[in-house]
């Protein structure tokens, strides 16, 4: 493993639609059997980047390698049909004129006819399809078109699996199930894979590691924990899960806000003066903190409503203030735990999990 | 970096890890200078080059007096005629076609199946030889003045009945024949538009009518442009009818000048006037279009809504249904097999059996031609889109506007100074069945042309990069991936184009070797003879011939949804 080359390189590269510039730069590694998620807004040059390394489209400067072979540079590539690619698309891109089994064994015409279609056989019943090989794509369910794309792409055996949104058109219920099994069946085969999406928790529950990009360039690189605990600015805090925003000061490595006061914490630096603060909405809890743990400063909260959703518990409460001469608090939205109720009405002490709160120095 | 000329610092160690894998990827959207685009290229050029020399016609000797005589008498007649007829027919078949389309296409009512197919009856007719039959018909002394006079009692010059024989029956009559090409694309384009937005569009309040103003008609707008595009074209080119008419269009003055006036450069310079009006047909079509796509955002596809109309509105739309197939089909065949039997069926048709055979041939040849240079040309135009690949396609589609005797007398000209290239002798190249199937190529590409863009265009451009990453070079995906997609508009290309040289006359008339009749020419003869009784076997014989293919085609209409 340490002596193989990465299955994909990205050196410098950058692209741009007639004067438009769409990727900037970029440079990036994929090891074999890794999953790599390029996650960003749309427009942010994820899907160009994911075209540039399938050989749809050719960088306008710096290069491209699969397994440290060169595939592309300054205006010059090898042609898709030419690289250890494979591909799966939004809308799975199913030949409409040809059954499962003809869809899967499109791909392999350079292998021999019974290893062909022994192949697909095999990726067929990887995905769970064996029963439906005769039949076509427009007869089958959403999830069981996503999973023919997926075997069709892995059949290929690729060096570099490709991925554009390729949930995006599942209903949310299976959406989980299917982003699971990808995973196993990524993993079974040891296939790199670059993954597309617009979407944080698909980036998490699949990418080994993320990219993050906005307008071209990626803005940070790391394991989904990563982004969760240590967003390096606003944009990527708030990517990743609903946010609140309040205005505050750090002095003397004290974080000042509505809130109340507590030390930055070890490892955030931050520069002294006027800040914004994001609080995920997971950062308050209703459950006293364990005495021994991590100090949670706590504050006052007149609960509004509170509903479960999604496995948890949103509570909407409106901060109480501290004095009875000042103005009412900010509305704010926690995500807690299921079992902790909140009477509505009540005022009730809320606490601030320091981790999940990220003070930015402001400009 | 960007100091550096590209290439120069990233030349690999070794060279064989991309001298040869390593270039412009072809076919995709870079700068066409791929083979496919260079064939196309040379297609094009072949196709349109007779049409070439008819532009290049006014930088000739110059027309001289026939010229000035024509301009100074018939030239504005010409003009004012030929915009009429188009201008009144595209408006009439378009009305026809889109209308019976919708009805066919959403609706259930008693005898829709049969409707659907009968519908397309009128492309088996010639529109000269609808012409022929309702003249014989209505004329002073057709039947049904005749009947009209014995009913009223009325005299001679007492009885007003409309003159068939004018531009306002050249109008109706081509209405009748040539819907079908508006009705063939627009029902084509119904099926395709998913059911959702149909859905969609009578949940936000439309009722089916406003559903079919607001939503279906806009999506099917290209296929509506290009429908009534055709038939004006259609309208624009016809000789046969018009000549019978004496209604002087360009098309008649031109046959006229080269064969009347024997000024072959002048017909040529006239020609290069019309071309100027194809030229703004063909733009508007394309403008109409935009820079819209028209392929649906749902890849859902259901069957369509089918919308049952029952009692006296089944029978309204079957009826309204049934008049155009009855008038432009029903009524002229009628008139014909009458015809034929006054004038003995048997030895009319045995005469005819050699031109049967010639037609067939011909038209068999040219339509494999036709679907051959379509694909090439449309799928140039989906890998190297751009201004280049779309001039190309519109200089190949000049043709079909183009009338016959027009494409006769460039290709005369064009072959003919190749036979003097080659050698001196006459006839070499020109005079020959090449150059009758390469007049047939010039003129009918277009046919082949919009109905498999518009199949095309219904693709999802995904499939291709699918076909791209799953290892196949781009000729690979034309093979594997659009041909058998597109193998009902290829059919549905070649049908047109093979019934449309079954019907060609002028080119034909013109240009076909010593001794090498086909049915239309003969025809045609035998009509201007004041023989149209005799004519009335072999015309019969090109309907049915043209008939095979619209069965065909209507069979393959049933078959699910088109290209599916």
């Amino acid at each position: 493993m340490i002596d193989s080359p990465p299955a994909l390189s990205f050196r410098e590269v950058s692209h741009r639609y007639g004067k438009t510039p769409s990727v900037a730069g970029i440079s990036f590694d994929l090891a074999p059997g890794e999953i790599l998620c390029l996650l960003g807004p749309s427009g942010c040059g994820k899907t160009t980047l994911l075209r540039l390394a399938s050989g749809l489209e050719v960088p306008d400067r710096g290069e491209i390698l699969m397994n440290g072979r060169k595939v592309a540079q300054a205006g010059r590539g090898v042609a898709p049909d030419k690289r250890p690619i494979a591909m799966v698309f939004q809308d799975y891109a199913l030949f409409p004129h040809l059954n499962v089994l003809q869809n899967i064994v499109f791909g392999l015409s350079r292998i021999e006819p019974t290893e062909r279609y022994r192949r697909a056989r095999e990726v067929l019943a990887q995905v769970g399809l064996a029963a439906e090989k005769d039949r076509f794509p427009h007869t089958l369910s959403g999830g069981q078109q996503q999973r023919v794309a997926l075997a069709r792409a892995v059949a290929l055996r690729p060096a570099v699996m490709l991925m554009d949104e390729p949930f995006s058109n599942l209903d949310a219920n299976l959406r989980f199930s299917v982003r699971e099994e990808t995973r196993r069946i990524l993993q079974e085969e040891g296939t790199a894979t670059v993954l597309v999406t617009h979407d944080s928790d698909e980036a998490t529950q699949l990418a080994d590691r993320i990219l993050l990009m906005e307008r071209g360039g990626v803005v940070q690189e790391g394991i989904p924990d990563d982004f969760l605990f240590r967003p390096v600015n606003p944009f990527t805090a708030r990517f990743f899960g609903e946010t609140h925003t309040l205005r505050g000061s750090v002095e003397g490595g004290v974080l000042h806000t509505v809130l109340g006061s507590w030390p930055v914490g070890e490892g955030r630096e931050v520069r002294e003066g006027p800040v914004e603060v994001i609080f995920r909405e997971q950062a308050f809890q209703f459950r006293e903190p364990l005495p021994d743990g991590p100090r949670h400063p706590s504050f006052q909260a007149r609960v509004l409503d509170s509903r479960p959703i999604g496995g948890r518990r949103m509570t909407r409460f409106r901060v109480v203030p501290t004095g009875k001469s000042e103005p009412d608090g900010p509305i704010l939205r926690a995500s807690h735990r299921l079992t902790t109720p909140v009477p509505p009405g009540e005022t009730v002490p809320c606490w601030i999990d320091p981790q999940l709160v990220f003070p930015f120095a402001k400009g | 970096m960007a100091t550096l000329p590209a290439g120069a610092e990233t030349e690999p160690a070794d060279p064989s890890l991309w001298s040869e894998d390593l270039r412009e990827p072809r076919g995709l959207r870079r700068k066409g200078r791929s083979w496919l685009f260079v064939a196309a290229a040379a297609v094009s050029l072949f196709v349109a080059s007779p049409i070439l020399v008819i532009v290049a016609s006014p930088l000739f000797e110059a027309g001289g007096s026939t010229w000035q005589h024509l301009r100074e008498t018939v030239l504005g007649t010409y003009v004012t005629n030929s915009v009429l007829l188009a201008l009144g027919a595209g408006t009439g078949a378009g009305l026809l076609g889109v209308s019976t389309a919708w009805f066919t296409a959403v609706y259930r009512f008693p005898g829709r199946s049969w409707v659907d197919w009968l519908l397309l009856l009128p492309l088996a007719m010639p529109t000269y030889l609808v012409a022929y039959a309702y003249t014989d018909f209505l004329v002073f002394d057709g039947p049904v003045q005749t009947w009209l006079r014995s009913v009223t009692g009325l005299g001679a010059g007492e009885l007003w009945f409309p003159p068939i024989r004018s531009l306002g029956g050249a109008i109706v009559l081509f209405s009748l024949v040539l819907y079908p090409y508006v009705y063939l694309l627009c029902r084509a384009s119904f099926l395709e538009q998913s059911v959702c937005v149909l859905d969609a569009s009578r949940t936000l309040g439309m009722s089916r009518t406003r559903s079919f103003w607001r939503v279906a008609l806009p999506m099917a707008r290209p296929a509506l442009a290009g429908g009534i595009a055709l038939v004006a074209m259609e309208s624009l080119a016809d000789f046969g009818a018009v000549d019978y008419f004496a209604v002087d269009t360009f098309t008649t003055g031109i046959y006229r000048t080269w064969f009347g006036l024997g000024a072959p450069v002048a017909a040529a310079q006239l020609a290069a006037g019309l071309l100027g009006v194809v030229v703004l047909l063909l733009v508007l079509e394309r403008l109409s279009r935009g820079k819209r796509r028209f392929h649906g955002t749902t890849t859902k596809r259901q069957d369509l809504p089918g919308w049952p109309l029952r009692g006296w509105r089944g029978i309204g739309a079957l009826a309204f249904c049934l008049l155009p197939v009855l008038l432009g089909f029903g009524v002229p065949v009628g008139i014909l097999v009458e015809a034929s039997f006054t004038a003995g069926f048997l030895p009319s048709l045995e005469d005819s059996l050699a031109w049967t055979g010639h037609s067939l041939l011909l038209a068999t040849v040219a339509a494999v031609l036709a679907v051959a240079t379509s694909l090439l040309l449309a799928y140039n135009n989906r890998l190297c889109a751009g201004p280049a690949s779309r001039g190309l396609t519109g200089m190949a589609s000049l043709g079909y506007a183009v009338p016959g005797s027009v494409i006769a007398v460039g290709i005369l000209l064009l072959l003919g100074g190749v036979d003097r290239l080659l050698g001196g002798a006459t006839g070499l190249v020109s005079g020959t069945l090449f150059a009758l199937v390469f007049a047939y190529l010039v003129r009918f590409l277009t046919l082949g042309l919009h109905a498999v863009d518009a199949g095309m265009a219904r693709i999802q451009p995904n499939l291709d990069q699918a076909g791209r990453t799953l290892r196949s070079s781009a000729l690979g995906v034309l093979g594997r991936v659009h041909f058998p997609l597109l193998r009902a508009s290829s059919l549905a290309a070649a049908l047109l184009v093979f019934v449309e040289v079954l019907k060609e006359l002028p080119a034909t008339l013109m240009i076909r070797p010593f001794n090498f009749d086909t049915l239309a020419v003969r025809i045609y003869q035998l009509a201007s003879d004041e023989r149209f009784a005799e004519s009335a076997a072999p015309a019969l014989l090109i309907v049915a011939a043209g008939l095979v293919p619209v069965v065909f085609l209507s069979r393959m209409m049933r078959g699910g949804r088109g290209e599916q």
